[in-house]
């Protein structure tokens, strides 16, 4: 009689047990969410960003330049053959897609080969593309403190003159407010950046 | 003067290759050769193409030379799980005997640098292909966003990469129309 009556016992143990350690790992959870993640994701919001850049008709951009609307950044080079230009291409469709929403957006394309593209081969570049998209540039620094701030990864393949740049080819989107929103990848089937910007500029 | 150099390069290199290898050239077939528009201002351009071997042995392709440019290179582009493009110079790029190796976007591509006039959209532009057994082989690039329209051949499925640029492939199907008669 005793026996049996100390299974149920243990079983109610163990589940409080469970529900507690459940609780506490709720209660932590949040916890990292609200105060440890947020600033994270804040260190990845535009005004944040300390950097001093030159678009491709030569003014000067801070992060005071994208704020108020929402943005979408893609970082690149001239000398790339086919990622940069083929995003280019394809943001180039999204804002016509987009129509007048676009005047509503930034876009800018940053290269991070700042030693070959100045703002002159950027002005020249620039006009392949949807106008909404702005070319920006500047000096080495400048452009590792905004790709930086960014977590966006680049680096020289060569010494020789003809090299190449690896990069991070994600397009970084931001909102209205210039909070981090997210990456979008154009390689993949999902993504549906129209909409994604629409949304963002609504 | 460097074309003549160019030349004079192209023609050793089939001089030394062709005794070798008698009658191997028409093993190997090349299709779907384009290379992508190219930006006001750039001067790089990527060319891509489907190459068949019809021959009883592997061959590899290792160079190339494109009119009007400095050089051409063999490149492989690899995005990792962090999105970061990486490219890679490859000393040649095999086509087992049977198959078709594709140089195709998202993949592998002719990296050529230097072009000194820009690639006028929609001309055709002579490129020059080094093989190990077949030799050289000269042969247009279409100039465009993808290569010539070809609805019905059998693509590759490294054409798969091309899925996240649907809407550019509608957006230019009008002038893919147009060169379809030929
Ligand atoms: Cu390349």
């Amino acid at each position: 009689m005793t026996d049996q009556s100390a299974a149920p016992k243990l079983w109610i143990s163990l589940l409080t047990a469970a529900i507690f350690a459940i609780a506490v790992f709720a209660i932590g959870f949040t916890l990292y969410i609200t105060f440890w993640a947020k600033p994270e994701l804040s260190r990845l919001a535009l005004q944040n960003q300390q950097f001093t850049l030159v678009n491709h008709r030569g003014e000067n951009v801070t992060a005071e330049h994208f704020a108020g609307r929402p943005s979408a950044i893609f970082f690149g080079y001239t000398h790339c053959p086919e990622i940069c230009p083929t995003t280019l291409n394809d943001i180039s469709i999204v804002a016509a897609e987009l129509g007048a929403t676009a005047d509503d957006i930034n876009f800018a394309f940053v290269t991070i080969d700042p030693e070959r593209d100045t703002v002159e081969l950027l002005s020249q570049y620039m006009t392949s593309f949807d106008p909404h998209i702005e070319g920006l540039t500047g000096s080495p620094e400048e452009v590792s403190a905004f790709a930086s701030g960014l977590g966006v990864y680049f680096r020289r393949t060569n010494d020789g003159p003809d090299y190449d740049m690896d990069h991070t080819s994600w397009i970084y989107l931001f909102k209205r407010d210039g909070d981090f929103f997210r990456t979008a990848n154009l390689n993949s089937p999902n993504e549906n950046l129209t909409e994604a910007l629409r949304a963002l500029a609504n | 003067m460097k074309t003549c150099i160019q030349v004079l390069r192209i023609f050793c290199v089939s001089l030394f290759l062709l005794p070798a290898t008698p009658s191997l050239a028409s093993d190997i077939m090349i299709g779907n050769a384009w290379i992508r528009e190219m930006p006001h201002g750039a001067e790089v351009a990527a060319g891509y193409l489907d190459i068949t071997n019809h021959g009883a042995v592997a061959d590899r392709l290792i160079g190339a030379e494109a009119s009007g440019a400095m050089s051409a290179m063999l490149h492989q582009m690899t995005t990792d799980d962090n999105g970061v493009m990486r490219m890679r110079h490859l000393e040649g790029i095999e086509i087992p005997p049977g198959e078709t190796m594709s140089l195709a976007p998202g993949g592998y591509h002719l990296m050529i640098v230097g072009v000194r006039e820009p690639y006028e959209a929609h001309s055709d532009i002579e490129v020059t292909l080094i093989f190990e057994h077949a030799g050289t082989i000269t042969t247009p690039f279409f100039v465009g966003h993808h290569a010539r329209a070809n609805h019905d051949a059998a693509h590759s499925p490294t054409m798969n990469h091309e899925q996240g640029h649907n809407m550019e492939q509608m957006q230019h199907d009008e002038n893919h129309e147009q060169t379809t008669d030929d």
